[in-house]
Order: structure tokens, then sequence, then C-alpha cells
């Protein structure tokens, strides 16, 4: 139900959504992202990333370390997909949390042209004041980065025209991912 | 004829009105703004939450001072640091002395009407540093050299057909795109380089959270996640009126902000910062129970004029403004004018009008009709 309406509101506001059962993950994936040039996962993503390069993904697990790192610096350039993970979801405007947790996630998710996250179905809420309640959890006592983010980046600043795409990701693609049954 | 200073007020009134692409520019934005509002507020009680909304901002500033060492407290715990200055003055120096120590040539910067306030671009490029605005509406008055004129469309006066030469001018090009997606992508690449070479990111702040220590950052084009996030050294510039007591009370601003200022039910990104993030060490794979930084955070608090004007129970009220613009396509003298004709830069409006960049009192409320009251000591019409 609440992913029903999440889909809907995601796609409303130009992002795009699917559904899958975690056992199709990696194959819906691949064929998601298959085509579309080196995949950057973050480093808790690590073991759906081997699954990935083992259907021929062309796949990179982003490094750990922080600014004026040389390997974060080329992974961040040649990312053309970040895939990372959701923390929770607002099923009325199809917005997607991600972060706290470090890793450079939301940096990479930031720059590569294309974002896909992965969002637990049972993650979804109803509300922002839901979400906030999540998130100020996953804060406690920790710095860090979580950004709410619905659709992909956009600007109106010429005549009021919409324009997707400005300096953030083009596309944005949250796959729901339904926990199996039994 | 009124006259201002040295500004001759009604012959900037006159040219307003006679610019037919201010006229063209207006009509279009001011329309589209006040109707997709009202296309989105149907969906909550607008009512109950703007009183919401109020009652919060209340009590926060009436609790400003105790909330401030909160934020100082909280930031500093988390691996920030925290510059509360006085006035616009001190603000400049302490960027500009960060700058300086660190070594910056290049500065990305993400939109913060605090930092027009206070000048801090010329202050930077007096002192040989290259100041990139990165909001594409920002961007644009930047390489024309002006200043903005609305608080959420900073180029909101000009037509697509002003920036087409805008951008062939400074850009030298020969053949410019005109499609608005074509100029956007001109833009996006021309800045993607200077943000992955940039060495300091500027961004301001739509609330700080006191009792996380956590910034608010509202936006549609992901440039604040950029400048906040890429470059070694991150400072975010804000007013101590955007100081709230608690991260549930921004789910409330956040109702209200995007509807009221673009008609979205949320923006693209809304980034919370909450001190500085860390990385553990690994060493060859195995963690070493050591962490780092992953960059600098610095947070610059001013008050210039703020502490005055929460003195004053009708200069109060700017400080209750979450700057989302509304009033400005609702009122019909800011609606044929635009915003460069007030005298309160950079913020139009009714808002501006305590002026609160200064303990001055701007005469703008003298310019107003019926939405500010004369605010004391500015003169009830305007001196001739
Ligand atoms: S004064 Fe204007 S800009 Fe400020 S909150 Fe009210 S409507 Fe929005």
């Amino acid at each position: 139900m609440l992913t029903d309406l999440f889909i809907q509101s995601l796609r409303a506001c130009g992002g795009e959504a699917s559904s899958v059962g975690a056992a199709e993950l990696p194959r819906a994936l691949a064929a998601l992202v298959g085509a579309g040039g080196l995949v950057v996962v973050t480093p808790e993503l690590e073991s759906l990333a081997l699954e990935l390069a083992e259907r021929g993904v062309e796949c990179r697990v982003a490094s750990r370390l922080g600014a004026g790192d040389a390997g974060l610096e080329a992974d961040l350039r040649a990312a053309e997909v970040a895939l990372t993970r959701g923390l929770v979801g607002i099923a009325r405007s199809g917005t997607v949390a991600v972060g706290p947790g470090g890793g450079n996630g939301g940096l990479l998710a930031a720059l590569a042209p294309r974002h896909v996250v992965l969002l637990g179905e049972e993650d979804i809420v109803d509300s922002l004041a839901h979400a906030m309640q999540v998130i100020s959890e996953r804060f406690h006592g920790l710095g860090g980065e979580a950004v709410f983010i619905t659709g992909p980046s956009r600007t109106a600043d010429i005549e009021m025209l919409s324009v997707v795409g400005v300096h953030g990701p083009l596309g944005l693609h949250v796959v729901v991912v339904r926990r199996e049954a039994g | 004829m009124q006259r201002l200073g040295s500004r001759d007020m009604g012959a900037e009134i006159e040219r307003a009105l006679s610019n037919p692409n201010l006229q063209r520019a207006l009509d279009n934005a001011m329309a589209t703004l006040y109707g997709r509002r009202g296309a989105v507020l149907g969906s909550i009680d607008f009512e109950a939450l703007r009183r919401r909304a109020r009652e919060l901002k209340e009590r926060a500033l009436a609790r400003n001072d105790e909330l401030l060492a909160q934020v100082v407290e909280r930031v500093t715990e988390l691996g920030g640091t925290v510059a509360v200055t006085a006035n616009a003055a001190e603000a400049r120096d302490y960027i500009a002395a960060l700058a300086r120590d660190r070594g910056v040539r290049r500065v990305v910067k993400a939109k913060s009407m605090v930092s027009e306030e206070i000048h801090l671009n010329s202050a930077l490029e007096e002192r040989g540093i290259e100041v990139v605005e990165t909001d594409l509406g920002e961007r644009i008055i930047q390489l024309a050299g002006e200043r903005p004129s609305h608080l959420i469309v900073p180029a909101v006066h000009k037509t697509k057909d002003d920036i087409i030469d805008l951008l062939a001018r400074t850009m030298g090009l020969a053949d410019p795109p005109t499609q608005a997606e074509d100029l956007t992508r001109l833009i996006r690449v021309d800045l993607r380089e200077r943000f992955l070479t940039a060495d300091m990111g500027i961004t301001g702040a739509n609330f700080v959270v006191a009792e996380t220590g956590t910034l608010v950052l509202v936006e549609n084009e992901g440039n604040i996640r950029l400048s906040s996030q890429l470059p070694p050294v991150h400072v975010a510039l804000t007013g101590r009126e955007k100081i709230v007591e608690t991260l549930a009370d921004i789910a409330t601003f956040l109702e209200l902000l995007p509807r009221s200022g673009t008609g979205q039910l949320l923006t693209s990104y809304v980034s919370l910062i909450t001190g500085v993030p860390s990385t553990e060490v690994t060493d060859f794979g195995r963690a070493t129970g050591e962490t780092v930084h992953e960059r600098e955070f610095h947070l610059v608090i001013v008050d210039n004029g703020r502490s005055t004007a929460a003195a004053d129970p009708q200069l109060r009220e700017a400080l209750y403004c979450i700057r989302c613009g509304a009033c400005l396509n609702a009122c019909a003298p800011y609606t044929r004018v635009g915003g460069h004709v007030y005298g309160s830069d950079p913020y139009p409006g009714a808002s501006g009008a305590p002026g609160p960049t200064s303990p001055r009192v701007t005469p703008k409320p003298a310019r107003s009709t019926v939405c500010v009251p004369p605010a004391p000591g500015a003169p009830r019409s305007a001196p001739s």
C-alpha cells in the first residue's frame, strides 16, 4: 500500500521507481545498470557489487577515505551510476533519505549522472515527521550527513522553465526491495 | 520626486516600469510561482501549520542565546568549529583569514543571502581568491555583475534571451544554445570541473538545529550538496535567527517552505549536516579503531543587527521569516518593479524592511502600503 503510493509520488516528481523481491535483486539490478557505464557502490553494498560483477557489470566499491584521497577522486570522476542504500522512504512525497554513515555515499550520489537507491519495503513510512524521527535516531551522538532526495536534480531559474539535471544526478531510480515471503 | 540618499527612487521605478524585458520576466515568473504554490496548499492544513511554525520560531527566538550556546557545544563536540561574529566585517575577516591559512585559491559557493548581506564575495576576491557561484540563478547574476532580486529566484528579472546574450558574451560563445535545457547543461559542465578543483565550499543554512547541531539546507539543483561535501573545507554562513530547537521542528518547516517557495511537496534535496563525518581508518583492510574527519567544517554565525532587532517587538517580526519568497510573488509593487528598487539589499519585500543587515532601520516601510507597519525611526514618507 505505502509502496504503491511511494512509487506513484516519486514518478510524479520525475523520478523512476520499481519494486523487486530480494532474491531477484542482483538480476534486476544488472538489467537496470548493466550497460550504463561504471557503477560505483558504497562499501556497505560490497557483496552486492560482487554479484553484479559476476553478471558482467563494470562495478567498483567506493574508497572509504576522505577528501584529498586519489582513489576516491578517481571513483568520483569515473562513476556513471552511483548505487547506494536508502535509509527511509516517505510515501506521500516519493522521498528517499540516504546516510548518515560516512563512506562518502552521499558525495558519490551527488556527483554521478545517475543515482540508483535500494530501499527496503519495510522502510517506507507515511510522513515527513515520521521519517525525521528515523533520521533523528540515526544521528544520536553521531556526526554525518543525511539527505532527503525527492526526484532528480532540477531548476527553474531560467524563465521558470522546468529543467531536470543541473548539478546533481540527471536520473534517480529507487528500487523498492520486497522481503521474501516465508 | 522621491529621493533616498543618493538614489532617485522615482526614476528607478519609472525605469523598471518601462523596461519591457523586466516586465515580461516578472509577469511570467510571478504568475507561475503564485499558481504553483496555490496548487499544493490544498494537501495540508496550511493555517494550522503556519501557526505551528510561527510558535516554533517565537519559542526559539525567545531562547536564542541559550540555543546558540547549545549549537556551539554540539558542533564543537562533533569536530566542527563555530565562529559567532558580531557584524559583517568580523564574519568576512574570519572567512578570509581561514581561506588564507588554508591556501585557498578557488571557492565554490552555494546560494546564501547572508553572504550577500555581508558582501563576502568582493572581500574574498580582493584577496585574489576566485569565488564561483554555483546556483544557476546566482551564477547568472554573478556573470552579469548584478545583485539577486528575489529570495529564491535570484535572476527572476532576466528573460531567457537576456541570459543567452549574457552567456554568449561572458563565456565567449559564437553560437550559444537557445533552449533552457542546453543553457543549464552548459553551466553544469563549466562548473563541474570547478567543483572538483575547489579548495573551499561556502554554503548558507536554512535552519540550524540546537538539539543536534544539525544544519538544514534546502535546494533543487544539487550544488549545495557538492559545495558542502566535495571541497576539503566547508564553511556554512548563517544568521543567528536561523536556530530552532529540535530536529522534529524541522518537519513542520519543511511542510511549508517548499510548498510556499516553489510549489513542491519537498525540494529535490534537503541536506541535514551534523558536524563533520568521520571515517574509520583501515590498514590493509583491517580496522585500526582510529577515525579521521573527512573534511574540515566551520559554522559562521552572524549577528549583524539581529540581536537589536530581536529586542524590538516590531522589528522582531522579520526574524521569524523563513525566506520562502511567497510574499514577494503576491505583492503588487514587487510584481511590477522587481527586487532591485527596494532599498534593503539583499532582502526585498516586507522581511527586508527592518534592515536586519544593520541596527539601522531602512526607510523602505515608507514605500510599503499595508503589509508592514512603519518601523520605529523610519520616516513615514520618504524624504525628498
Ligand atoms: S515574510 Fe515573506 S519570505 Fe518571509 S516567511 Fe513570510 S511570506 Fe515567506
